[in-house]
Order: C-alpha cells, then structure tokens, then sequence
C-alpha cells in the first residue's frame, strides 16, 4: 500500500501501481496527514512541469477516479476517455492548485464530478440530436435507467474520434457548424458530413436497439 | 473584492450550473481565496472518491495514454490570447487558434470572442479585452450579464471594477465600461437575450443578440 509519492501507508488497500517506478518505496507508515502533505508536494511539482510526479499523483489517484467514473458510466472506452480528460484538468489546473481549495483529493473529486456532468450534458444533447428522450437520462441516473444510459454510452462510443470530437464541439460546447469548423481547423461542409454520418449511425443504433 | 452570490457557489459545488456559470466561478475561484474555502468546504460534504475494485485498477487508461493527451492540449497554454484564462478553463474550452474575435469598438480598442455557450439555457461565455484607455460602447443589459475581472481594471460610472472581482449587470441596467491605463481581460457570461448597444451602434451591431 502506497501514498502517493511512493511510501508505504496501512489504511488503504490500494497497490501502488505507477508510483512504485518513483523508487521511495520504504516500509515506515504515514498518517493522514503525511499522505495529504505528500499528496500537495505533487500537485506543487505537477505545477512546475515535472512528469514524474504527475506520473505517482495518477499512480495513486488513477483507479479510485476510475473507480468513481465506472459507477456512473459503463461503456469503457467512455470511462477511459473521461479520466483522461480529469487528468488532463489536473495537469493544467496545477499551477492554480491552492491549500484553501482543500486536500488535492477533495480537489480531485470536484473535477471529476464536473467531468461526468460534461458527459451528461453532452449525452443529453445527443439524445435530442437523434430524436431519443433526453429528459430520460440525468446525471445522477438512477437504477431504471441503466439500459437506456447503456446504449447511448455504446452507441456514441461506436463512432469515429473526429465524429465524436465534432460533436462534442457542437453538443457539449454548443458551437455552431461553422464555430466548430474554425476550432477544428476543417471546412464547414466536412464539419456538416461529420455530424450528419455520427447522427445517422446514432439513429441507427437506437432504432436497432428499439427493434430488439 | 466583489464575490458571486451564494447561491452560485452552492450550485456550482453540487454541478447544477449551466457550463458558462461553472467556468465564470472557477475563473473567480482562480483569483478569490475566500470563495475556494467556501467552495472547498461544500466539497468536503459532498463525498470523497471511492475506493477502486481490482477492475478499476486494471481498466484505468495506461500513464502513456494520458500522458499523450496531456501533450495534445498543453499547446493552449502557450496561446497568447489564452495566457490570461485560469488554465483550468483551457481543458474545457475549444482550441483558441479556433477562436474568433470581434472587434465592437474601432480602431481594434475592444475586442470579444466567444468561447462556449450552453445548449440548454443559451447564455454564452465571451473573452473580453479592452486596450489601454478604451470604453465598451454604451449597451442595455437585455439579459443578465455577469462578468469576471481577469486582469487589469475598469470603471462603470462611479464603480471601479479589478482583478478577481464579479460583476453582475442586472437585465434592465445600462452600462459604458472605461479601461484605465492597464487595459482590461474580463470573461462575461451573458444570457439570453442578450445585450443591446445603444444609439446608431444598436442598429448596425445587434450583438449577443441570437
């Protein structure tokens, strides 16, 4: 069991996974408190560009923000893709990283909580695109949505990256065709061909899925 | 310094904000300490992450995965124009080499480009500058308009308005905004139907207006 730069902590079955490469690896246990200290002097290298200790701080807080994503999202390409984006957050919010936002892990569970709303949102939008019901599916999804919340992690995980890229532009964003066009660097009608196929193939899906 | 209201905090912290409130108040949040202990404290009651199965050590994405999309989006903190955002913002917002700017008060003193806008509510959340000594034309807040203070400062009648400050512009109220010697960068979250210039700028600029 490890704290997050790599010393030995007896309250939380967790392996060490990536952090072990960081070496420290001695057996004395740690309070609480070091473990927060420790998990600060991360963020703080974090903040300063250092790869290393944003390889032990996802070493560390990687599979419990998996573990919070997989309750909430099943399709797991979708679950892959959201704890990347909460890294990517913690890797450029870093250097805005402040003791009074609280423990960096207090920190961390209020970007993930925001990143499953993205999803929600962005899922919502979808449903409206292709005609299904979006007041359906809500960010805390209770149990008898499961199928319906299902489908549309499986359908839209189906698509090709640069359909789901446009319409997270449009859908999670809300850009218009042409704003998305310029952020994407592409021309409008490749922007329009995009979303067109990702709504046709989303339409699809659920109309197969309805059919069975 | 000006605070959001408590309410927008409390929504901000339990994720019922619109995406432009969320990214208005961690812009504030970037530059407030009293708000981010507010906001902090909320968090802690909110939960904490849970502990991972065997499946979620196994299926969290490898370092060099998330290390590659990292090196993907670190290029928009060297963007000039995206320099003056709280990096947080810059995960969330589109590339600023797709942003696109509008000039509204010539020649090239203010200048504003949209950066997201909810699908839901419709409000829209704008990156403002105003070069040094140059003054928002004259508008009417048709909506509620609601504004972060990035850098530099500005004067609206009698208030004087700098850095970490939120600034709400009631609809109904009317507003002509001065820089001073150090320009100004505000981020404005503005809801529908959005803000009307007026005078001859009202017929030939209908701006926000969608």
């Amino acid at each position: 069991m490890r704290s997050p730069t790599g010393t030995s902590i007896r309250y939380r079955n967790l392996a060490g996974g990536d952090a072990r490469s960081l070496g420290a690896m001695g057996e004395s246990r740690s309070s609480i408190g070091d473990v927060r200290a420790e998990a600060r002097a991360l963020v703080t290298r974090i903040a300063r560009g250092d790869r290393e200790a944003f390889h032990a701080f996802y070493g560390y807080y990687g599979s419990r923000v998996m573990a919070m994503v997989r309750r909430r999202v099943t399709a797991r390409q979708l679950a892959e893709d959201l704890v990347q984006d909460v890294f990517v957050a913690v890797w450029l919010g870093a250097p805005g990283y402040r003791e009074e936002m609280g423990d960096p892990e207090q920190w961390l569970f209020g970007i993930t909580r925001h990143k499953l709303q993205d999803h929600w949102r962005r899922m919502q939008g979808l449903l409206v695109a292709v005609g299904a019901s979006g007041d359906q599916i809500q960010a805390e999804a209770p149990a008898q949505d499961f199928d319906l919340r299902l489908a549309v992690e499986e359908a839209l995980a189906s698509l090709p990256a640069e359909q789901r890229r446009v319409l997270d532009l449009i859908y999670d964003s809300g850009l218009t065709f042409s704003e998305a066009a310029r952020a994407l660097s592409v021309p409008l009608g490749t922007v329009k061909s995009r979303v067109h196929a990702a709504v046709l193939t989303l339409r699809a899906f659920f109309q197969r899925a309805e059919r069975s | 310094m000006t605070h959001p209201p408590a309410d927008k905090l409390r929504c901000y912290v339990s994720c019922e904000a619109d995406i432009t409130t969320r990214l208005l108040v961690e812009a504030h949040l970037a530059l407030c300490a009293t708000c981010s202990a507010t906001v902090a404290e909320h968090q802690r009651i909110a939960g904490e992450l849970p502990e991972p199965t065997l499946h979620d050590e196994l299926d969290r994405p490898p370092f060099d995965q998330v290390w590659k999309a990292v090196m993907r989006t670190t290029d928009r903190r060297s963007h000039p124009e995206a320099a003056v955002l709280p990096p947080p913002l810059l995960a969330v917002l589109p590339p600023p080499s797709g942003w696109r700017w509008v000039v509204v008060a010539w020649p090239l003193r203010v200048k504003l480009a949209l950066l997201v806008r909810d699908t839901e509510t419709g409000s829209a959340l704008y990156l403002c500058h105003f070069a040094a000594r140059s003054t928002f034309p004259r508008h009417h807040h048709v909506g509620l308009e609601e504004n972060v203070i990035l850098a530099g400062s500005y004067q609206n009648g009698a208030v004087h308005v700098s850095a970490g400050d939120w600034v709400t512009g009631a609809p109904g109220t009317v507003e002509v905004a001065r820089s001073e010697d150090d320009g100004c960068w505000c981020l404005s979250r503005i809801e529908r139907p959005g803000v009307r210039f007026t005078g001859w700028r009202g017929w030939v600029a209908p701006l926000f207006a969608r």
